[in-house]
């Protein structure tokens, strides 16, 4: 498994470095106000803990760096904390990832009690003699403490508020390094300590990856802020990532070895990827914080007059997401996409193959709603002219933010035209944990990708040229867009974020409870809303039950010393009671 | 190996070629249908020449999206015609994937829909936001269609699938099930009757012009030519994979030539079922486009379980 911690390690570093260079344009922005000191002792810690669990050999420096990374974590999204929205987002994401410390130390605790040891190698030997049925138990628990860590479906409720209200570096660190931070606990917990291939198992991650990839990108598709948008992305991404590692344990369960390992890079290759091209979003859409406070892609427009780092940026970024060759995204989609293909194929027969196409038609579903929000949020936010009055200015990012952009895009655009090396690479030294079941020269199906983009680059200077030629020829004009038969143009009547997406409001008007009004006035309002159902119907429930049961407590919580001395009496007198029976 | 290469330019640059004059066949077609002279097949090559002959007007609220778009989208439709098997399809290739042709277009949508927005007019987003709607949907057609695809001939490879399939059709009826369905996937793509109408500027129908208005000159050019290429693309994939007649297999010039033939012949015959298609139907309004994307899917989903789940 050293290879994994390796490959991980790359990952996170990698991105590490490009959030400190990042980091060191950004602090400028918020000195004035809040501490930067604090703010590089926080990020600091956090990549620490990072790099501490990835190379943990127990259990224990296991949980505590993982608490670490979540205290971190936590600290870096409320960092904003005058901002009450930001506070009351992360505190949903507190009580989320302590709910995962809690399964975690559970887990831990059962395996100790079992195997007498935190040592992950010693307790890898002793957990092969565990029974079944108590390895499910374990498995079950180790599942939902990582899914909640990954923000699967159903704790991705708090993602849209959180990530609209935090500052750009916290959602780098939580969503290029935290949740592939989590991939590999689930790995490494579930895959290879508890080595629990079951196919009840497979099938359930599957399901939820799935079903959480398509969840996220209809909720992101109606979001009307940017930021929003990003956070329903890393959700998705997640999701297909764990879709695939449960092909991957379906396809072990199955004898088909060498299609497992194949499904496991893919998982492996798309955290990869994922890494990159959301980095260089973040950072890209992050930076439009030195231009315009307005996130809201309702009013914002033409914001690639201001700042072309984020312009450029996401330009490539979004590229990178809706899968476009030769772009990072493009590698990575296709390899989970013919690995589920491919698994139809041997797994022909069984009832799972039907589940497996039924989820290869839904991933084919989000790949489709992922273009169409990452055009409506690009095109609405950097193209056109601003809907409603901004005010924008024209500060520049700096060089740093710059430079960290230029680095993940070049990164994002060479991971995508060396993706077969890539490839080649996580095989070679996945061997180690497969053993010889790979497949051989499998990396060539991806060299057409660097041929297809080199073919590309050239035929696009070509026209270009021919373009300038042409230009150097042929009289230039710059006019206003035509107005419609109306006397002057005016941005009004450009399409609205909301309106780009209502037709799609047909297809999935009760996944988002989607409503619009039309009132007449003054003149006619519309006004649209589309809501995470959990964060509006699914949550309050569970807040309203704890309410129930905390008022319970409250109400035998007066502050009366002389009501606890009566507790203890009533307790003294039990416990004396039960030893004298026993 | 030389060879090999040398005949992936010649089928490329044959649809390039070509693809104007099969733009040209498809409107011949649909005139003589409805009984009129219409226009010369060639009248496409001479539009193309006159907007390369035009100024450029730009919108001043356009930014490098419209001045690099057009290039980029007609550099993706280029590309892509070296990967499809026109006249000879080779026996064992792995590298070149079906993937990489559907995923090129897929930029080619994401260019133009951002073309749309960018120049702020009404019609651009009404346009682009269509388009994004109608390729959201056609998306798990695809796969569902490469999944058949794939399971009939076992390969992503498309100038594999090319070959096997001139050599033995395993199911019949699930392919035929499965071209239908294709026919439908080319439709929706190339925003063909009863998707939309490449005909007309009526805002109540346009899609892909509504996206492309404020652009002009050899941008357009640009344009024009790239969705002709698409077009020829989509057909040569149809002609060439569901019904390899006549592909050569080898590399002997009476084989070249022979195939030859037979592509422009099942070009001509689909061109002309395609005419009869777009003239018997009414443009469906969008909110019915996903009834006729579903009925493909469906068909799609057939072909795949009589044949091979």
């Amino acid at each position: 498994m050293d290879f994994l911690s390796n490959f991980f390690l790359t990952i996170s570093l990698g991105v590490s470095v490009l959030l400190v260079l990042y980091s060191f344009g950004f602090t400028k922005f918020f000195r004035r106000e809040y501490s930067a000191a604090f703010y590089w002792l926080i990020l600091f810690v956090f990549i620490f803990s990072v790099v501490g669990i990835i190379r943990s050999a127990d259990m224990i420096s296991f949980l505590f760096l993982w608490e670490l990374m979540s205290l971190c974590g936590f600290l870096m999204l409320i960092f904003d904390y005058r901002n009450y929205e930001s506070v009351k987002s992360a505190v949903w994401y507190f009580v989320l990832s302590h709910i995962s410390v809690g399964l975690l130390i559970i887990i831990a605790q059962v395996i100790y009690n079992y195997t007498g040891t935190y040592d992950f190698s010693v307790m890898r030997e002793g957990l092969k003699a565990m029974d079944d049925q108590r390895k499910h138990w374990l498995g079950l628990a180790a599942f939902f403490a990582f899914a909640v860590k990954s923000d699967l479906f159903p704790f991705n409720g708090w993602i849209a508020k959180s990530y609209s209200n935090s500052p750009s570096p916290s959602l780098i660190a939580v969503s290029s390094i935290m949740v592939n931070i989590s991939v590999f606990g689930f790995i490494k917990i579930f895959m290879d300590l508890l080595n629990l291939y079951d196919p009840f198992f497979a099938i359930l991650i599957i399901l939820i990856g799935v079903f959480t990839a398509v969840y996220s990108s209809i909720n992101g598709l109606f979001k009307n802020n940017y930021n929003e948008f990003l956070g329903y992305s890393t959700v998705e991404n997640m999701g297909l990532v764990y879709a695939t590692l449960g092909i991957s344990m379906l396809l072990k369960t199955q004898n088909f070895n060498e299609l497992s390992s194949l499904a496991f890079v893919a998982a492996l290759f798309h955290t990869f990827n994922h890494s990159i091209f959301k980095t260089l979003l973040l950072m890209s859409y992050g930076s439009l914080k030195f231009t315009t406070d307005e996130k809201n892609t309702n009013r914002l427009g033409a914001l690639q007059k201001y700042n072309k780092t984020a312009f450029y940026g996401s330009f490539i970024g979004s590229l990178a997401m809706s899968g476009i060759p030769p772009f990072n995204g493009f590698a990575s989609e296709i390899l989970i996409i013919q690995t589920f293909v491919l698994s139809i194929q041997a797994l022909s027969g069984s009832f799972s193959s039907l589940i497996v196409f039924v989820c290869t038609v839904f991933i084919g579903l989000t790949c489709g709603l992922v273009l169409y929000a990452t055009v409506k949020n690009f095109g609405m936010t950097f193209l056109g002219q601003a809907k409603d009055t901004v005010p924008v200015s024209t500060r520049k990012p700096g060089f740093f933010i710059s430079f960290a952009v230029v680095l993940a895009s070049l990164l994002s655009l060479a991971a995508g035209f060396f993706s077969s090396y890539i490839i080649d690479v996580i095989l070679k030294i996945g061997s180690s944990v497969f053993g010889d079941t790979l497949p051989e020269n499998f990396s060539k199906n991806f060299d057409s990708i660097m041929i297809f983009g080199f073919f590309i680059l050239m035929f696009f200077i070509f026209f270009v040229f021919i373009r300038y030629l042409l230009g150097t020829f042929r009289k230039k004009e710059v006019s206003d867009t035509w107005a419609c038969g109306h006397r002057e143009f005016e941005p009004k009547f450009q399409y609205t974020s909301s309106g780009y997406a209502q037709p799609a409001s047909k297809l999935f008007k009760n996944a988002v409870s989607y409503s619009k009004k039309v009132q007449q006035k003054k003149g006619i309002s519309i006004s649209i809303s589309a809501n995470d159902l959990l964060q509006d119907y699914v949550y309050p429930f569970f807040i309203w039950t704890f309410g129930v049961v905390s008022r319970f407590f409250h109400k035998i919580q007066h502050g009366y010393i002389q009501l606890y001395v009566l507790y203890f009496a009533v307790t003294l007198a039990l416990t004396i009671f039960l030893v004298l029976k026993g | 190996m030389m060879d090999k290469n040398i005949m992936m330019f010649v089928n490329g640059f044959l649809i390039i070629i070509l693809a104007p004059l099969f733009s040209g066949v498809l409107k011949k077609s649909k005139a003589f249908l409805r009984g009129y002279k219409g226009p010369s097949v060639f009248q496409v090559y001479y539009d193309i020449g006159k907007l390369f002959r035009k100024s450029f007007i730009k919108s001043k609220s356009s930014s490098a999206v419209t001045s690099f778009a057009p290039s980029a989208i007609l550099a993706f439709t280029v590309v892509t015609t070296f990967f499809i098997p026109v006249v000879y399809a080779y026996p064992k290739v792995q590298g070149f994937s079906v993937f990489l042709v559907f995923f090129s277009f897929t930029a080619v949508k994401f260019m133009t829909a951002l073309i749309g927005l960018d120049c702020a007019s009404t019609f651009g987003g009404m346009g682009s936001s269509r388009e994004m709607f109608i390729s959201m949907m056609s998306e798990p057609l695809f796969l569902v269609l490469i999944m058949f695809l794939f399971m009939e001939t076992g390969t992503f490879s498309v100038e594999n699938m090319s070959y096997i399939n001139s050599i033995v059709i395993n199911d019949f009826i699930g392919h035929i099930i499965a071209a239908s369905a294709f026919i439908i996937f080319l439709i929706v793509e190339n925003t063909r009757v009863p998707v939309d109408n490449p005909e007309t500027h009526l805002e109540l129908t346009m899609v892909h012009e509504a996206m492309v208005l404020d652009i002009s000159s050899c941008d357009l050019g640009f344009l024009e030519l790239a969705s002709s290429i698409k077009l020829a693309v989509f057909s040569t994939f149809f002609v060439n994979i569901f019904f390899p007649v006549g592909i050569a297999i080898s590399l002997n010039p009476i084989n070249i030539f022979a195939a030859l033939f037979f592509y422009f012949t099942k070009m001509i015959l689909f061109l002309f079922s395609l005419a009869v298609i777009e003239i018997s139907t009414a443009k469906f309004r969008l909110f019915k486009v996903q009834d006729i994307i579903m009925a493909g899917f469906s068909l799609a989903v057939i072909s795949l379980v009589i044949s091979y789940l």
